[in-house]
């Protein structure tokens, strides 16, 4: 499913010396596996998901996801690759506060321009798999720490991706609301056989997935 | 993506920057609606200004055009003349010598062939003017002017339908009195004098007032077209201090009442006005000398005097007197004292002076008649019906005739412009056989250049107005879209194309800029219409008061709605914001989406 080989990433700061976040990085990910990506602040988990997300370009290597050579794809086909092969869901949960919980979710459908009576199916088809189809008409503000990142979980599920990338996604959450999330997304990785990537800090989340990577100074330990 | 999905998004843009958004929209609607009330009031400004084509001689493109002959020639012709008038003397075995030059009758002749004189050259240089003008120009007609030099020059000969001979009794006033005379109150045109003038009916046809005509035969009154102003005098009030209004519903009266009214005048040629002058004077005489023995001279109203009688008191030269014989005798010297009846049927809108309106005395300017402000006018075809006054239309002895003002009608107002940037101007006009032109009677005209003038501070409010609220719009848009790097780098997480983010926010910068300008134009329209409805009133009643509309009122509407000027200015707007817009989106959906999210 995932293929990274000899992955790079260098930042470069005016006035500093270029940071390596990630060095020869050599990994591969199979489809339907719930992988968790540890490592200290700093390590180059983040930066490793963006890479696979196609959200950032490594400096050095090659990502290719799905058979696709995502460090190669640009404009409209790179949108594609985000809105259709990837889910993401963020620590922060990034939902847009005066939209509506139905009208959050259904965001990633707007881009890929599906009709209309389809999109509301789905809607409702992905609130009903995190529990939240009773929340569709509300306002985020409106919902526990736990619904909001259901309802991201939601939105990252919409378009059917083959790869859910989750950024620490129970960084924020209390043990109940963080047990609750991951058996969700074990969950969908069993009813779907979506392949699943979620970096985290906590060992209790790293432990559930099938295989745990640790990274440290921007390799695999 | 959608545009109904862009429209969800760019809605909660709105939304979520409420306050700033509130405060750009007040401040670019203000200001969007200064610039949309000008362009209301500009746009009924002007088509309030085109009403006034339906009054007076709006209808022509007309040019006056007056020779400088006589400022140029009087003093060349002059010598010559006198240099004829010396040698018929001296045919007559009568030595020249400085004073008899400066006898009245010599000065009174040469003044008179002097004035022939100059009018035939007059005549000479007019036709050729003319003929070059027409070959130059497209003229629809030529009209001429012409002042009645017997019944104008003096101002004791006064119109009235009060005293069948005012004269009578102002001139023993005056004899009496002194000047003082003149503004007796028991004349109501004391100050008046009106100078009766023929000019070519198609010149003045416009002026008619409904019911009245122009045409004329035997044993009817003539047909006489009177300045507004004589109104007041003839009824005897005085308007001038009235407000403006007031002063249409006063006029529009006296208009009604006056129409079609007979009026009696005492026609009195020169010779027969020295003669009652002289028996007045004579009579007072004998008043004062308590000397009854010759009697004195009966002067009724508006009659000849008895040519015996003052033959009698020396007033008329006796056969023995011969030898006072005159060097050159007045070939009009024949007295003729009889009524003449005039019809008001029309009145000449003229030349405000008066005025203490600046709009009005600028647009009364229009009708400015040259030599007489205040004209009194006769067709010219039915003064040449009567015998009598064409007897008189000869050059007299108390001054030079004045030459025809010539009165081209162009067919355009662009040719009329060229023609009168062909004139003369300034001193130039003095100097050679130069000709004054000037344009005429189209109160339109005259709006021209304020109609230009309130164009052009609109144009320049525009471009101040516009320019802030487009820099607001735009630096606005421009900030919002710059804060939003964290949101757009999500939904490019999620799939956003370039051209979907772009969609997203200029639709964001067009709904705030719609906002703007519909509040702008709610703005606008009210002001307008409060505007409109505060001075209406009196825009029109001075309209009306400056082009003569008093029975049929203009009615001016400062509000006006010009849909291309609108329109101008809300694609303006529009393109303001989407300028806005357009670079920021550009900037923030280029970056790299990581540094974004990071940098939020």
């Amino acid at each position: 499913m995932i293929s990274l080989r000899d992955i790079g990433r260098t930042y470069s700061t005016k006035g500093h010396a270029d940071v390596a976040a990630l060095q020869h990085l050599d990994l591969s990910i199979y489809d339907g596996e719930l992988v968790a990506i540890t490592g200290p602040s700093g390590s180059g988990k983040s930066t490793l998901l963006q890479l696979i997300g196609g959200l950032d370009r490594p400096t050095t290597g090659s990502v290719v996801v799905d058979g696709q050579e995502v460090h190669k794809l640009h404009g409209a086909q790179l949108a594609a690759y985000r809105n259709k092969t990837v889910g993401f869901i963020f620590q922060f949960f990034y939902l847009q506060p005066f939209l509506t919980v139905a009208a959050n979710v259904e965001i990633p459908l707007m881009f890929a321009q599906y009709p209309r009576h389809r999109r509301q199916q789905l809607v409702s088809e992905a609130l009903q798999s995190v529990g939240l189809a009773d929340k569709a008409d509300a306002l985020p503000q409106q919902l526990s720490g736990g619904q909001i990142q259901r309802v991201a979980i939601a939105r990252a599920l919409i378009n059917q991706p083959k790869l859910i990338l989750a950024d620490e996604p129970t960084g924020n959450l209390d043990s109940k609301n963080s047990d609750s999330i991951m058996n969700l997304l074990t969950s969908i990785r069993e009813t779907r056989g979506t392949t699943i990537v979620v970096i985290t800090h906590d060992s209790g989340v790293a432990a559930r997935a099938d295989r745990s990577i640790a990274i440290a100074d921007g390799r695999i330990a | 993506m959608k545009l109904l999905d862009a429209y969800v998004l760019a809605r909660t843009k709105r939304r979520m920057r409420r306050i700033r958004m509130a405060v750009t929209t007040l401040v670019c609607a203000v200001l969007f609606a200064l610039l949309l009330l000008g362009s209301f009031m500009a746009a009924g400004i002007e088509k309030s200004s085109q009403l006034v084509k339906n009054y007076g001689y709006n209808q022509h493109y007309l040019v006056t055009a007056r020779s400088n002959l006589e400022n140029n020639d009087l003093g060349k012709t002059q010598d010559t003349i006198k240099n004829q008038m010396d040698a018929e003397l001296r045919l007559r075995k009568i030595t020249v010598t400085d004073a008899v030059r400066s006898d009245a009758s010599y000065q009174s002749e040469l003044n008179r062939r002097s004035a022939l004189a100059l009018n035939q050259k007059y005549q000479t240089l007019a036709a050729q003017f003319q003929a070059r003008t027409l070959r130059t120009y497209k003229v629809a007609h030529v009209y001429t002017f012409n002042e009645v030099e017997a019944m104008a020059t003096n101002s004791d000969n006064r119109v009235t339908t009060k005293n069948p001979d005012p004269f009578l009794a102002l001139q023993t006033q005056q004899v009496n009195s002194g000047s003082s005379a003149m503004n007796s109150s028991r004349d109501p045109f004391a100050s008046w004098n009106p100078l009766i003038m023929r000019a070519d009916s198609g010149l003045v046809r416009s002026l008619v007032q409904p019911g009245q005509t122009l045409d004329w035969r035997p044993g009817q009154p003539y047909p006489l077209l009177v300045p507004y102003s004589f109104l007041p005098q003839l009824a005897g009030k005085n308007l001038t201090d009235l407000p403006t209004k007031q002063r249409v519903t006063m006029y529009r009266q006296l208009v009604q009442h006056y129409t079609g009214t007979t009026l009696t005048y005492c026609y009195r040629n020169d010779a027969a006005q020295a003669q009652l002058t002289a028996a007045l004077q004579y009579n007072k005489t004998l008043q004062v000398a308590k000397d009854a023995a010759t009697g004195p001279v009966a002067t009724a109203a508006c009659a000849p005097l008895d040519q015996t009688a003052l033959k009698r008191v020396g007033i008329i030269p006796s056969v023995q007197d011969l030898a006072a014989r005159p060097l050159f005798v007045d070939p009009l010297s024949a007295p003729v004292t009889q009524y003449v009846q005039f019809k008001i049927v029309g009145y000449v809108p003229t030349q405000d002076i008066t005025s203490k309106d600046l709009l009005t005395a600028q647009i009364t300017g229009a009708n400015n008649w040259g030599p007489a402000s205040q004209p009194a006018i006769m067709p010219q075809d039915v003064y040449q019906k009567i015998p009598l006054f064409e007897n008189d239309n000869v050059p007299r002895s108390n001054g030079a005739i004045t030459p025809a003002t010539l009165f081209f009608d162009f067919a355009s107002r662009t040719d009329q412009k060229r023609f009168i940037a062909s004139g003369c101007t300034g001193m130039a006009c003095m100097q050679g056989s130069a000709w004054t032109l000037a344009s005429f009677g189209n109160v339109g005209v005259n709006f021209e250049s304020y109609v230009y003038h309130i164009k052009l501070i609109l144009l320049w409010a525009a471009v101040v107005f516009g320019g802030i609220a487009a820099l607001l719009l735009m630096t606005t848009v421009g900030k919002i879209i710059a804060d939003s790097r964290q949101e757009i780098a999500i939904f490019q997480a999620l799939g956003a194309r370039q051209r979907d983010m772009a969609q997203v926010y200029l639709l964001y910068a067009l709904l705030l800029a719609t906002n703007a300008l519909l509040a702008a134009l709610a703005l606008a329209v009210l002001a307008g219409l409060y505007i409109a409805h505060l001075g209406n009133n009196s825009v029109s009643a001075e309209l009306t008061y400056a082009v003569g509309g008093f029975t049929s009122p203009l009615h001016a509407n400062l509000f006006g709605v010009e849909p291309m000027w609108v329109l101008l200015i809300v694609v303006a707007g529009l393109v303001a914001a989407l300028l806005g817009a357009g670079l920021p989106i550009l900037m923030n959906s280029r970056r790299n989406v990581v540094r974004s999210m990071r940098e939020s």
